[in-house]
Order: structure tokens, then sequence, then C-alpha cells
């Protein structure tokens, strides 16, 4: 009930911003482009890529300025005047830095910190909006969040796929699925390179029975990313359900490959040899090595059944291993791929 | 007098003058008498009583012969000698007589009257006259034979005349002509009688008198009567006759000449000037000089030609004036009158206002004096000038008198239309005269004065420079100069030349125009024009870039403290724009500032105060505004702040606020820059950048992500601007629920809303429910509902009626749930999907019902429980079919769900009741058989309404997971071997952050490249 209030307050017009920089920044149409602003936000927006969060590694951590909120004197040092009049502050990229530990830290409160004295001290950059917006999609305000992404998106020029596609990622947290589709697609046409967005447009269409366009939409995602964990995994399992299961072990190993710590794959494969290719010898060795990862405690969950059991039983199955075989060593899955 | 009057005089004087002499002589033995009373050139007064004394002696000696004449009269009476006495008794009268005029005329004289008061007060010519002609009637009547009986008629005559008694006088003359013919007196009586009618106008008579004289060639008075007959003829009109009279007298006076005659009767001079008028009556000037020529007899015609052109002059024959002077030119062009001529000439041009010609002439005159120089008399010394001829210095005068003349005219009156070029004329008269000009004339330096005036007039400006330095020269050269024309003429040089560079001044020009500004500057230390060369000389050097050395000249013109009573000086003031614009050119803004406050003490009011006030505080400002371009903006902001506040008044006040505000902005302190500008409006109210600076300061807080401040911003902003202070307040209202003040939010919505109309009310209301739903702010909400409902505000009343079934059911409030949905029912003119979702509100409540209707019975009731659970069923069954009715693709496939759901519960309650156990084996069989029959169907229609859910969920693609739900479920209902045995959970797009290089090669890089012992690690 929460997600329709949301909702209808959304749909509200909330055309906060009608003054001259950021205009109806709530509202439900499109940015209009600005090739001004793009030109302003160029220095942010130039030599910078985006990595979806679990690929994200960085010793950075997530610490805000504890004086975010008071005004910036200046001292003598012009780098700061200047950075009123369009240079990036020489710290930019440090407060980038340091809100993305924080997004990865799920430390909102720190990252509402870090974007608002980004957006104070780089006013043409979207970053600090950005963040604004995760802050405020990760505290559950969705409003604001869509809101905020619209202003990065007004600060990049108005073509920016990647905050049309945070603007997709809200909608879906606010349960809007049809609409985060479409904010998605939108994302898709702006920036080619967003495989998350093609992988979240699969998952909708395989949820959805409708495998043709899932296909579609994970195989666009692997081209683009081709060691997407949850695309293989997806297609893995479309092939599946379409008596494609040499496909599918493929692209069980390719996603085991990609994310060996992830359990999802292992067990799929698992299942697969077990049951639909009737091979407890392939079965056996792919359970007997997602047990020596967990054992070694290298997963990041544990699997949801009685691994040991299983293992017995295919054990009860499967002919004795040989003696040069009986290294305490686990099978090399990733060599056996290739 | 007469010729007549003065020969009868003479006798007299003759006798009365050596009678003196010879009483003086006797009386003082002194031989230096005559020398003593000899007259004194320029002696007036000691003239005039040296006359005195002279008739003194001769009124003593007169006195002492006629007292011894008087005497012989007593003893000579009777006798021969008694006419001869009475003869001399009244010549010696006559002789009285010229005596006692001389006193009466002296009567007024107070020093002769002091001198002899009794000689004086008693005379009278009249009497002595009136005694004489009693002496004179004795002899006519006692002695009528008496031997000069001629001469005592002529006398009587005479006496008469000078009694002014003509007629008596003419009488006795005409006696004389009668009675003695043989008489020497007779020509002269009929000149005497022609003269009284002359004089009486009776100028036939006169006429035929003075004729009569031409009998008596040898007679003194022949030529005479010849001239005075000329004049007869004149005044009869008949100037011809009278010409070929005075021809007549001008040849006898060419014989008197060549036979050395009396040069008295030489009449030539005379007869040749009257010739002249009469010539000017008569005859065309175009043979005047032919004419005079001809009949000048060997005296030189130009003279009397010059006199002709003089009464042509005198009578306005200006064309006759020019031809015969032109003639004399041609004709006679060794005269000496030349000269003359050449100057009446040019006058006459200037006469007849032709000003070119006289120029021409002039210099025609100039050419002629050039070749006609006067032979130099000595030797002259090296260096030493010859000297002046009369020719050069008539040119002189005549071209200074016209130049200046003329110059005058046309400064006066202008250039005449008509006429000719008066100024180009005068030009060159100047010209002529500095020619020709004496090196002494005093007057000199006027003209050279005037002729510079002329040129400066004329534009002529560089040459009148050199003509107005040229004063100098003349003094120089010891001339006498006027020390106001030398002062003037100091200046106007030094003017002249400036107006003639104009703005490009020239090295060698700007060396002139110093040299000529220390001129006057070191003779004239207190002149007028000090300030204004001193100033010219700085402005020069300030216009050639020099502004080094113009500053302290303007500093020291402008700053100077003049007297308060004098207005203000142009000079002063501009030396003062320019010395504050040097220090402008150099960005001294604090030397202007100071510049400028220095001035402001000096003038208290005025326009000059409220200019300079002005420059003061742009200086101020611009120096703010450098302090701020040099980076420090701190210092910057606070003296605009300091600035704006002082100077409050000024138009960069709110500039100086705004610039502080804005600069707030950029160095980070935009809650200082919105308060700046928040202040704005409250100091500067006037000033349109105070909504400016609000609109910026909230849209500096929105592009900063700081809506919670922008939304401050906006409420200031909203006081400000109140044309639109409804729009921003519900901006920053937007704003405030935006950044997390909902409750803020919702009491301005619906305060906004409390005073809005139409569309943009019921806006309101819908932000401030949305808002109140997310904060659980159900009274917000009740008075929203009350509002609509009370307003039937539709569909707004009907959603929330919608909505609050769903929320009672959602409650369990199955009643409150059922009636509040109702209450919409029947409005068919609402939204589809508000009416389908109040159906299927119902429908839920019907469906609870049915789904707590138990089965539970005896065998006797048990067609009654299942005809209250059927009926049950079909109450949901309709309310379901009815919500689907709607066609609301999410209502349609939750209700044909639900409806599934039913028919399929109830196919598996009705198989699985439990009475059944208590009846017999064939009972039961067959009443399991009855059930089965009503079961299957049901379970068919089960399956079916889930089947066409799935459909429907896939025709309108619904993306909240219903398809993998129903999915799911239709294939458990048909046992469906799948793999598909849960619902994919889609955990939605993954957040993607920003990587720069460094971090993106660790993060991005492909986990197919991690080596094996990455992985098992």
């Amino acid at each position: 009930m929460k997600a329709s209030i949301s909702r209808s307050f959304y749909f509200v017009k909330v055309c906060a911003g009608l003054l001259s920089l950021v205009g109806c920044a709530t509202s439900n149409q499109g940015i209009k482009e600005d090739p001004q602003a793009a030109a302003r936000s160029r220095a942010y927006l130039d030599n910078v890529e985006w990595v979806v969060l679990e690929n994200y590694s960085s010793k950075a951590t997530c610490s805000g300025p504890a004086d975010y909120d008071k005004p910036i004197v200046h001292t003598g040092d012009k780098s700061l005047a200047k950075t009123a009049e369009g240079e990036p502050s020489k710290d930019w990229k440090s407060l980038v830095e340091k809100s993305n530990a924080c997004v990865r830290d799920t430390n909102w409160k720190t990252l509402e910190a870090l974007g608002t004295a980004l957006a104070r001290l780089d006013m043409d950059s979207p970053w600090g909006s950005y963040f604004l917006s995760l802050a405020a999609e990760g505290t559950g305000d969705y409003q604001r969040a869509l809101w905020m992404a619209d202003l990065a998106q007004k600060k990049a020029g108005g073509r920016s796929g990647l905050f049309s596609y945070q603007k997709g990622r809200v909608f879906f947290a606010m349960n809007e699925v049809s609409l985060a589709m479409k904010q998605v697609k939108q994302a898709l046409d702006l920036d080619t390179k967003l495989a998350d967005g093609h992988f979240f447009l699969g998952e909708i269409y395989q949820r959805d029975l409708e495998d043709k366009q899932a296909t579609s939409e994970l195989e666009a995602a692997l081209s683009i990313a081709p060691s997407h964990y949850g695309a293989l995994v997806h297609l893995g399992d479309l092939k599946l359900a379409q008596s494609a299961g040499d496909e599918s072990v493929e692209l069980f190993k390719r996603a085991i490959k990609s994310h060996p710590e992830r359990l999802e794959a292992w067990v799929k494969l698992g299942d697969l040899y077990e049951t639909v290719k009737k091979d407890p010898t392939l079965a056996l060795e792919t359970y007997r090595n997602l047990k020596t990862l967990v054992d070694r405690g290298s997963m990041h969950e544990r699997p949801g059944f009685d691994l040991g059991a299983k293992i017995k039983t295919l054990e009860s199955t499967v002919p004795a291993r040989v003696p040069a075989q009986a290294s305490s060593k686990p099978v090399d899955q990733t060599q056996s791929v290739k | 007098m007469s010729f007549t009057s003065r020969l009868a005089i003479g006798t007299f004087a003759i006798f009365s003058l050596a009678s003196q002499l010879a009483v003086a002589k006797t009386q003082t033995g002194d031989s230096g008498v005559e020398k003593e009373l000899r007259f004194q050139e320029g002696d007036e007064s000691g003239n005039e009583i040296k006359a005195l004394k002279t008739e003194l002696l001769v009124t003593s000696s007169e006195k002492k012969a006629l007292a011894q004449l008087l005497r012989l009269e007593q003893k000579y009476a009777g006798s021969r000698m008694e006419p001869e006495i009475l003869f001399r008794l009244a010549e010696l009268y006559m002789r009285r007589a010229r005596s006692e005029r001389f006193f009466e005329v002296h009567r007024g004289d107070r020093q002769i009257m002091s001198f002899a008061p009794e000689e004086v007060k008693g005379a009278s010519e009249s009497n002595e006259i009136r005694k004489a002609i009693a002496y004179y009637d004795r002899i006519t009547g006692q002695f009528p034979h008496f031997r000069m009986m001629d001469v005592v008629e002529f006398n009587t005559g005479y006496a008469y005349q000078q009694l002014g008694q003509d007629q008596a006088a003419e009488a006795h003359f005409r006696r004389l002509i009668t009675d003695h013919g043989s008489s020497n007196l007779v020509p002269d009586s009929y000149l005497a009688v022609g003269e009284i009618n002359f004089k009486a106008h009776r100028y036939q008579v006169a006429l035929e008198n003075f004729k009569a004289i031409s009998k008596f060639p040898q007679s003194r008075v022949y030529p005479y009567g010849l001239y005075k007959a000329a004049w007869c003829y004149y005044d009869l009109q008949d100037a011809t006759s009278g010409m070929t009279q005075l021809e007549e007298v001008i040849r006898f006076g060419a014989r008197v000449a060549a036979n050395n005659w009396d040069s008295k009767l030489d009449l030539r001079k005379e007869a040749l000037a009257d010739l002249a008028l009469f010539y000017s009556d008569v005859k065309s000037p175009d043979g005047a000089v032919d004419y005079f020529i001809q009949h000048s007899e060997g005296i030189d015609s130009s003279i009397y030609l010059m006199k002709l052109v003089a009464i042509y002059k005198r009578h306005g024959k200006l064309t006759e004036v020019e031809t015969v002077l032109k003639q004399i030119l041609v004709k006679m062009p060794e005269s000496d009158a030349v000269p003359s001529v050449h100057e009446e000439l040019v006058w006459n041009y200037d006469r007849t206002k032709r000003p070119t010609a006289a120029v021409a002439q002039l210099v025609e005159f100039d050419n002629y004096c050039s070749t006609h120089q006067p032979p130099v008399a000595k030797k002259l010394k090296k260096g030493e000038q010859p000297p002046r001829s009369e020719c050069i210095t008539k040119i002189s005068e005549t071209s200074k008198k016209l130049a200046t003349k003329w110059h005058a005219t046309w400064k006066k009156f202008g250039e005449p239309t008509s006429a000719g070029d008066l100024a180009m004329s005068s030009e060159k008269a100047y010209r002529l005269y500095f020619k020709t000009a004496d090196a002494h004339d005093v007057e000199k330096p006027t003209v050279r004065y005037a002729f510079a005036e002329l040129m400066f007039s004329r534009g002529q400006f560089r040459e009148a420079s050199e003509i107005y330095a040229g004063v100098e020269g003349d003094k120089k050269a010891g001339l006498p100069v006027d020390p106001k024309v030398l002062q003037d003429s100091h200046y106007a040089a030094a003017l002249s030349l400036e107006k003639a560079v104009g703005d490009k001044w020239s090295d060698e020009d700007e060396q002139k125009f110093a040299a000529l500004a220390d001129r006057y500057l070191a003779q004239h230390p207190q002149g007028t024009f000090v300030l204004e060369l001193q100033f010219k000389r700085a402005y020069i050097a300030y216009e050639k870039g020099r502004y080094d050395e113009a500053a302290p000249i303007f500093k020291k013109i402008g700053w100077a403290h003049y007297p308060a009573s004098e207005p203000l000086n142009e000079k002063v003031a501009k030396a003062q724009d320019l010395y504050l614009d040097i220090l402008n050119i150099k960005k001294d803004f604090k030397g202007i500032k100071e510049a400028a406050k220095e001035l402001l003490a000096i003038y208290a009011g005025g326009n000059r105060t409220e200019q300079i006030g002005k420059i003061y505080r742009e200086a101020y400002f611009s120096e703010i505004q450098q302090l701020e371009e040099q980076g420090d903006a701190e210092s910057a902001i606070e003296a605009y702040k300091k600035f704006a506040l002082e100077n409050s008044k000024s138009e960069l006040a709110p500039k100086a606020w705004w610039n502080a505000s804005q600069l707030q902005f950029r160095i980070g302190d935009a809650t200082g820059g919105a308060n700046t500008c928040y202040q704005m409006h409250k100091l500067f109210p006037n000033s349109t950048k105070g909504k400016d600076c609000l609109t910026k300061a909230a849209t500096t807080f929105e592009a900063m992500a700081r809506l919670d401040l922008a939304a401050k911003v906006l409420l200031n902003l909203a006081e400000v601007d109140v044309d639109q202070q409804n729009h921003w307040r519900e901006v920053a209202a937007d704003f405030f629920a935006l950044s997390g003040a909902k409750d803020r939010a919702i009491s301005m919505y619906m305060k906004l809303a409390s005073t809005a109309k139409g569309d943009v009310q019921l806006a309101l209301y819908e932000k401030s429910a949305a808002l109140a739903k997310t904060s659980g702010d159900q009274a917000t909400l009740l008075t929203i509902e009350g509002y609509y409902s009370s307003q039937n505000i539709e569909p707004q009343a009907s959603r929330l009626f919608v909505e609050q079934a769903e929320q009672a059911f959602e409650k369990g409030d199955m009643t409150r749930a059922f009636n509040t949905a109702k209450r919409i029912i029947s409005r068919d003119t609402l939204p589809k999907e508000l009416l389908a979702r109040a159906r299927f509100v119902q429908a839920r409540v019907l469906e609870d019902e049915y789904r707590k209707q138990s089965v539970k019975a005896r065998v006797s009731s048990v067609g009654f429980v299942l005809a209250i659970k059927t009926e049950k069923l079909e109450k949901a069954q309709k309310a379901f079919q009815s919500a689907i009715h709607y066609a609301d693709p999410n209502i349609s496939v939750k209700a044909l769900s639900r409806l599934g759901d039913c028919y399929l519960d109830f196919a598996s309650t009705v198989r699985n009741m439990t009475f059944i156990a208590t009846l017999s084996t064939d009972d039961q069989k067959s009443f399991r058989a009855e059930i089965e029959q009503m079961a299957v169907p049901m379970e068919e229609k089960g399956v079916e309404s889930i089947n066409q859910a799935l459909e429907t969920a896939k025709k309108f693609q619904l993306r909240n997971g219903e398809i993998a739900e129903l999915q799911i479920a239709v294939n458990k209902l048909n046992m469906k071997n799948s793999p598909m045995t849960g619902i994919i959970k889609v955990a939605g797009p993954q957040i993607y952050l920003p990587a720069f290089e460094l971090t993106k090669r660790t993060s991005q890089r492909d986990p197919a490249s991690l080596t094996e012992k990455e992985i098992k690690q």
C-alpha cells in the first residue's frame, strides 16, 4: 500500500523545480536536452565509467565531511572560487570514491552528507545529486530519489543513460515495474553499455513467461558483459526450460567461472547433471567442488540443502574414485570447463 | 565784402593808418610800437589784446584828428576850405565807424570789456556812419560843384550800404553814373549797383549792370564784372552763358598773367572753380577732363576736376564721380592728383558698395605708388629707410580705414548677399595696409589685432594665431600697445592655434602652443586665461597619453580652492574630470575615491557635488570590484555591504549588495548569500534585483540539491514577488516535501488550498492527501475527504471512499468495507477503475462470507447448508463477475483468480464434507456421486477462471508477478511436471557507480580472467 501511496504522490504533479536550472524535476516527463549543461558537466563525466555495485572494488572508505553543511569560506586558495565558476574542485574524485564506498556499505546517512558536499562544491557535476538519489532510495524516500536523479540528468545535459537508469531503479523499488521497464529501456537507448539494464528486462520477461524477449535481453547483457553472472544463470535456466541442457551446462559453468563464490550456478549445475543429464558423476564432482569452497568459507552463502547428504547419496551411485583423484584438492571446475 | 567796399575802406585805411602811426610815433617816440603790436602766430589771446591796443591807439588818434578838424571847420566856415574840411570829417567818421565796429563786435568778450569798458559799452558803428552821411549830405547840398563830387556820391552810397539802406545807396551810385559819366568810379558804381541787385536776387538788373562794366576793360573791376555776370547767368538758369562768361574771365586772367598786370585781376582760379559747378549742372561727365584741360589756360585742371568730382559726390552722383576719376587716370596719368584720384576712386567704390573693386583699385594704387617713388634727396645711410611718399601713406591710410570699416560692417551685419565679399576685401585691405604701413604707425598693433580677429572669425585659425602673435612683435618694435589688446592677443594666438590644430597635435604645433601659452603665463600671471592655457597644455599631454605629465596640472587646477561665491569654472570642472579619468585609466580607484572625497569637502551642495559624489561612489565601487578581481572575496563582500549601507541612496548600493550576495554564493556561502538576498528586498525595496537575488538564491540552493534551503528562500521570494506569491509558496511546499519536512509541506498545501479555486485547489489537496497518506496524517485526510464529500468533488471523493473501503477490508472490517464500497457502485459516471475496485472490495467481502460459511451439518440439513454455501458463492461470483465487467486489467485478473479459487474451494469443500462417514456405504457412494456431479463442474469452472486470469494477465502484460503466480497455479491444477518450481524473484536493476581509471582496472576486470589462485583464495 505504501508503494501505491508513493506512486499517487509522484503522479500528483510535483513541479518543485520551476527555477531556471532544474525545471520540473520530479515530473515523469523527460528531461530536455541542454547542451550548455552537458558542456559544463563534461569535466565530471569524461574519462569516467560506471560499474555495477557487485563488481565495484575500492579501498576507499565511507567517511563524510563533518562540516559539509557549513559555508566554505575562501581563505586565499582560489581553487574553490574557481569551482563555482565551473572548474572541478580538487577533491571531487575523492568525494566520489568515498560516496561509492558508502553505497557499497549502504551507509545512506554518510552518503547523503557526501552527496550534499559534492553538489555544493561542484554544482555542475551530476554526481552529488546522483548519490543523493541513491541515498534517498536507500532510505525509501523515492520521490526525493526520483527528483535527485532528474537533477543529475539535468546537470548532465539530459542525455545520460545512467541517470535515466537510476530512475528506473527507483520506479522498480516503488513497485512501478512497468514504469521501471520503460525507464530502463530509455536508459538503454541512451547508453548501450548498461548490461544490467538488459539483465533487468530479461529477468522480468523471464518471470512473466516471455521467453523470447527474455532470451534476447539476456543475450544482449552478455554481449556487453560476457561474464554477467545473473545473465548467465538466467539464460541457463531459459535454455534448460527449452530442453537445451547442454547450453545450460555451458552457461552455468561460465557463471561459476565468473563468480565461483556465488552459490546459485553451482546448485543449478549440480541439479542439471543429476536430474536432467542423469550424470551422477558430474553432479557429484560439482557438489564436491562446491563443498570444498563452502568448507573454506569462500562462498557468500551456504546451500539451502544438506550438501553432505547429497554428496553421500550420489557417492552411493557412483563408482569409487581412483586413487590418483583422491586428492584433498577440489576439482578444478574452471579447468574442466576449459 | 565787395570790391567797392574794400576800395572805400582802403581809402580810409590809408589815411587812418598813416594818422595812427604818425600819432603813435609822435606820442611815444618809440619806433618799436609797430613791432610791439605785431600779431604773434598761435597767440590767440595775446593777439586779441594787441588788436585792442591797436584799436585804442587808432581811436585815440582819430579822436585827436576829429577834434582838430572840428576846430578847422569852425575856423574856415564859409571859406573855400569848408567843403574840403567837411569831406575830411566825413571820411574820418567813416574811419571811426570801423573802430566802433571793432568794439561792438567784442562787446561779449570779458577780457576786452575789462581792458576798455567805456569804449566797448559806448561803441556804435551806425552812429558814426550816420555822422559821415550827414557831412556828405552837407557837401552835396551846400557845395554841388565840389571837385570830388563823384567821390562824395560814391562814398555816400557806400555809407548807406553799410547801414543796409541799399535803396538809398543804389540811388547815389546811379546818380554818380548819370551825373559823373566820366568818373573813374563809374565801373565801380555799376559793380555796386549790380551787387545790390544781385543780393536782392534781381539777377537781370544785376546782370545789366555787370555787363555795363565790360565797356571799361581798363577798369580794375572789369574781370570781376565778367565774373559776376557769369553768376547772374547761372542764377538765371543759364549756366551755359555763365560758363561762357567764366571762360572769358579765364582768358582775361591769362592775359593779366601774360602781361604781368595786377594779379588781383587774375580770377582764373575762381572762374575755374565755379566752372566746375556750372559744368556739373549742364555738361556730361564724359567730356569733363577734356573740357577742363582745354579751358584751364595753364593752370592745373586736375584741381578743378577734383572740385567737379566733389560736387558730383556732394550731389550723390557717384557714377559721374567714377567716370571723371577714371578719365583723369587715363588722360592725366602724370598729374600730381593721381594719388588723390586713386584714393577718391577707392572710396567711391566703397560708397557704391563694391569692396572688391575698391580693393582692386587699392592694388592698382599700390602699383602706381611703387612706380612713382619720389626721388630721394639725400644719400641714404646703410639700413636707413627712404622717406615715405605721400602716395604710400595714402594707400596705407585708405587700406587701414577701409579694412577696419569693412571688417566692422561684416562683423555687424555679416556678408551681404548682393555686394562683394566684404570679409575677403577687408582681409586684402588689411594685407595691403601691413604692406604699406608706416613702421611707426601707432595704430599698427590695434589694426593687427583687428586683422587677426577677422582671420579668426573667418576660421583661418593658423594665420590668425600668427597675426595675433605679431602684436607682440609690434610691442618689441617700440609701438605703443594697449595692455588689454596685448593680453588678448597673447591668449588669442594660443587659442587660434588650438583651433587650427583641432584634436591632433603634432609635436611642432604643441611646441608652438607651449611657447604661446608660456608667453601669456609669463606676461600675464594674473590674466583671465591663465587657467585655460594651463588646462590646455595639460589636456594636450593627456590627449597624447602623457598622463604623468598631465595629471599634476589637472590636479593643481581642479583641486585649488576657488572662492565659493564664484560659479564653478568649466575648465576647473573638466580638469577634475580628466584627473579622475587618468586615475581611472590607471585603475587607481583608491586615488579617485580620495580625490573625489577632497572635492566633496570643497563643494557643498549643487550639481557638482552630485556629480562628484557619483564619481566617488563609482570609484569606491570599482575599488571593491578590484578587490574582488584580486580574489579577496571575503574583503570584497564586506566592502560591498559597507558601501551599500553607507551609500544607500546611490543606485550602486543595490548593485553592491547584489554583488556581495553573488560573491557569497560563489565562495560557497550559499546561506549567507541567500540571507543577503533576503535583506536586499528590505534594504532596497525598489531594486528589481531583490527578486532576482532571491530567485538566484533559490536556484543556487536547488542546483546544490539543498531543497530545504531553497524552500526557505522561496518563502522569502513569495513575500517579495507578491504577484506570484502562491506559486512560490507551493514550490516551497514541494521542496519541503522532497526534503523530508512533510508535515510542513502538508500544512502549506492545506493553507494554500483554502484560498485556491478550481483545479489549482484540487491539485493542492491531492498533494496534501498523498503526503498525508505516507505520513499517516489521518486528520488531514479526513479534512480533505470531508471537503471532497461536502463539495461532491469527483472522482476525488469516490477515490477516497474506495481507498477507505480497501483499508477497511485490509483491517477485516467487512461491513464497513462493503458499505463504503456500496456508496459509489451506483455512480456510473465514475472512472471504471474506481468502480471495479469498489466492486472488487465487495466481492472480497462476499468471498469472505462464502468462505466463512460452514458446510458442517447433519444429513437432514445438508441440502440447506449447501444451498446457503451455494448462495454465498453465487453472490461472490456475481460480485467478482461484476468487477471483471468493468474491464480494469488488474481487477479483472485478481477477480478471475479469486473467483477461480472460490470455485475450486467449493469443489474441495463439498468433496470433503465430514458427515458422510455417518452414512451407510451405499448412501455414501450415492451421495458422493451426487457431490461429484456438483464438484466437477465447479472444479472445471475454477480451472477455467484461473486460466482466464492467466490469459488476461498475459494479455495486459501485468508486471507484478501475477503471470508467474497464475502459471504455477495452472500448472499445479493441470498436474504438469514443470521445471518452474517457483516464481523468479526479480532483484531489480543493480546500482551503477562512477569509476575512474584506477578503480575501473580493479573493479571492472572480467572475472573470466581471474586466476585459479584468485578463485581458490
